[in-house]
């Protein structure tokens, strides 16, 4: 009797089984899609938060850069009124005959002395007010519209004229800028990857050190090197470095997302970043980007670097 | 302290003006000679400014805080010690502040001043701080007059001892 039923209920439980199976990995693979999905929301939205703490960082430099020129300016205004309410006072005891006349003159002398004192410093400091929110827009620009022909070395002077409050103190900073063709891409993104660069090279050179930037053609490709003279990179870690969450810094001053940015931007750009430690020890990170129009150029790397600062 | 402070003028005041941004120090150097007689020199290289207060009397230092080479605070330092009594003044923008009250009580800063500053309150800092160093040297020259009186007096009693002893 029990043997009958087996045989008879056998094949519909084996069946049921089979179903059974089939639903439990439809439901597994679901889920495994549904956490996919949300792990790429959460990584992206993990490397906007690093790229906003850049922005923020860079942000807090402008705005002390910025203080430099509007105090020059806000000065100089209060000067230039003085010294008009000065002519204007002196011009009026000029019309009284008894006035002491030579007195009012050389008041007027002082007032125009420093009128002619403030105007260059006005010109400067609107020149450089215009300097700074220029690539302040650059640096803030995405990929939004289609890659254009970026001039490497403009990018690497933009991005050290929003660095100069973070490295003025501690860093020398040495420009070996060759003359190099433009390469195809988004400034915005490029500046990021100088400015990423460099904050590190920055950071490891500790309270003070060099920092050498080096740009030149290797064959039809510009190549970027940002080099310091710190302790160079531990042995091993150059193939993680680029990788999501690796970081020799301590938790206050990395997260381990910047090289991984800087590799998906170079990426991008149809490019590579490799790192490396130098002849004297320091590390290197060298950005090879192709250019626009490729040429069969030999390398021209350029003999020595010039003192930015 | 009016009746001692009356003997020196504005013009007696050596002030020094320390920043590595040039349009700044024009900028302080335009607006003092405006409003003031002082005599200004300016360093954009700390380092210079070092040496001339080494070399110089001065009156009234006043620094930028970050700058390459060497620190405001560092400079402020050596004024301590070359310009004992010269009131020192830290003139920075807003970033730096965290460090630089840090830094106050290490060269005993008479005055914190923010980029971009208000030109009258800057002079009034000045004018204090300037009201200061010369009632300090004003007292120093009395005390150093009543030491003179007193070895004078020292030497007499001296002499009136001896003659009667």
């Amino acid at each position: 009797m029990l043997n009958e039923i087996i045989a008879v209920a056998s094949p519909n439980l084996m069946a049921v089984s089979l179903v059974v199976a089939v639903l439990l990995l439809v439901v597994q693979s679901v889920r495994l899609r549904h956490r996919e999905k949300e792990f790429a929301v959460a990584t992206e939205a993990l490397l906007a938060r690093e790229e906003l703490a850049t922005l923020g960082r860079l942000m807090a430099g402008i705005a002390h850069e910025l203080n430099t020129p509007l105090g020059a300016v806000s000065c100089s205004v209060g000067t230039r009124q003085k010294a008009v309410a000065m002519i204007d006072e002196a011009a009026l005891g000029l019309s009284d005959p008894d006035a002491d006349h030579a007195a009012h003159l050389a008041r007027i002398q002082k007032a125009l002395k420093a009128l002619h004192g403030t105007d260059p410093v006005l010109g400067e400091a609107l020149t450089r007010t215009n300097q700074l929110i220029r690539e302040l827009r650059l640096a803030g620009r995405g990929e939004e519209e289609s890659p254009q022909p970026v001039d490497v070395n403009s990018i690497v002077e933009g991005t050290l004229l929003l660095l100069q409050h973070e490295l003025k103190a501690a860093v020398e900073v040495k420009l070996a800028l060759g003359e190099v063709q433009p390469v195809k891409g988004w400034p915005g993104p490029l500046g990021q990857v100088l400015l990423n660069l460099i904050l590190n090279a920055r950071q490891a050179v500790g309270e003070e050190g060099i920092v050498t930037v080096t740009s030149f053609m290797e064959g039809d490709k510009v190549v970027v090197e940002v080099a310091d003279n710190g302790p160079g990179l531990p042995t091993g870690c150059a193939e993680k470095l680029f990788k999501a969450g690796f970081t020799t810094k301590d938790a206050d001053n990395g997260t381990g997302l910047g090289l991984f940015i800087v590799r998906k931007i170079v990426a991008r750009h149809q490019g590579q970043i490799a790192a490396s430690n130098g002849a004297d020890g320091g590390a290197v990170f060298q950005v090879t980007l192709p250019t626009t129009q490729p040429t069969t150029q030999p390398t021209t790397r350029p003999a020595s670097g010039t003192d930015a600062n | 302290m009016d009746e001692m402070n009356a003997k020196y003028a504005e013009s007696d005041a050596q002030v020094v003006l320390v920043d590595d941004e040039e349009m700044v120090l024009d900028t302080l150097r335009t607006f003092l000679e405006l409003e003031t007689d002082y005599k200004v020199a300016s360093f954009a290289d700390p380092a210079e400014a070092v040496t001339f207060g080494r070399e110089n009397s001065v009156d009234l230092v006043v620094s930028d805080f970050l700058m390459p080479g060497i620190s405001g605070i560092e400079l402020l330092r050596e004024y301590a010690e070359s310009n004992p009594h010269a009131p020192r003044v830290l003139l920075t923008g807003y970033a730096d502040k965290a460090s630089a009250i840090k830094a106050i009580n290490e060269v005993g800063l008479f005055q914190y001043l923010e980029k971009p500053w208000d030109n009258e309150q800057l002079l009034v800092v000045f004018r204090n701080a300037l009201d200061r160093r010369f009632l300090v040297k004003a007292l120093q020259e009395k005390i150093a007059e009543i030491d003179m009186a007193q070895g004078k007096l020292s030497g007499l009693q001296d002499d009136i001892l001896r003659t009667f002893i």
